[in-house]
């Protein structure tokens, strides 16, 4: 697979650190700033599927052609979470397409769940048609998460935490921070809370259960 | 006089596609032109001092 059209970019990553660098500065890019950049993309893909869902619901477009712009909308959100998650397009491996193929795969066979149930009249053509089209695109939101997750368990750290966002918390987020250091992949996933695609909280990870080096990654 | 709201209609127009789990193996494949899409939508969406973040290089490429 070809890479995107090489573009000049403001930013350098850090293989080591997993960490995005501000060319100009040098400095890292705070992961509240790489995280903000991804909400903005995946608010305007959920935009879009609302977008789509109005017109499907007055006539405008038909089914069709909903899905077709939902396909494509799953798809954008889907790979800028994994490209995020893993550094940018050129950082990207061959196991880094697989998994995200696997991802849209997974978010394509919820669609057609959907599209079922448009056709058949059990999903209504009112405002739970737009709110539950945005959550494909949320839902890129927990694939960075564990995209982030996968590669900090392959890099070798040993222990994960869930870090609250800065938003309303679910009584599952709540109990999930609470527990503090765990072995990593033992957490639940980000988006199997209630909270489901709207969770904003994050991983952070370390080689120790105290948590040694975690600080440093939101510091640096 | 106000113009009308479309009303929404009891069900979507037209069939479905109806997908098969082939059809769906085949549209996950992530294509070149499906990169291209993302990297552009991205740039278009992400705020603007963060909208290369995704073309950035490896720094141990350029010996960083």
């Amino acid at each position: 697979m070809a890479e995107p059209r090489v573009a000049a970019s403001d930013f350098t990553y850090s293989h080591p650190a997993r960490r995005y660098r501000d060319a100009a500065t040098g400095r890292f890019v705070p992961q509240g700033r790489v995280h903000d950049a991804l909400d903005a993309v995946l608010d305007a893909a959920a935009g879009r599927a609302r977008d789509a869902s109005q017109r499907l619901a007055v006539g405008q477009i038909a089914l069709a052609q909903w899905q077709r712009e939902m396909t494509a909308l799953v798809k954008d959100s889907q790979l800028a979470a994994v490209a995020l998650g893993g550094g940018g397009w050129h950082q990207l491996s061959a196991a880094d397409h697989a998994w995200a193929e696997q991802r849209i795969r997974d978010q394509l066979g919820y669609l057609r769940g959907f599209a079922e149930q448009l056709d058949s009249g059990v999903q209504c053509l009112d405002g739970t048609l737009e709110a539950r089209a945005a959550m494909y695109g949320n839902a890129g939101r927990a694939t960075q998460r564990e995209m982030d997750r996968r590669l900090n368990a392959q890099a070798g750290q040993q222990f994960e935490r869930r870090a609250l966002g800065p938003a309303d918390h679910c009584p599952d987020c709540l109990d999930a921070a609470a527990r503090d250091w765990q072995p990593i992949g033992t957490l639940p996933r980000i988006g199997d809370s209630a909270c489901a695609t709207n969770c904003r909280c994050v991983f952070e990870f370390s080689m120790t259960d105290a948590g040694d080096g975690a600080a440093d990654q939101e510091a640096a | 006089m106000m113009a009308a709201h479309p009303q929404p209609l009891k069900r979507p127009r037209g069939q479905p596609i109806r997908w098969t789990d082939r059809d769906l193996d085949r549209l996950a494949v992530i294509t070149d032109a499906d990169i291209a899409h993302a990297a552009q939508f991205f740039r278009d969406s992400a705020p603007p001092a963060l909208r290369t973040l995704l073309d950035a290089t490896e720094e141990d490429a350029l010996g960083g």
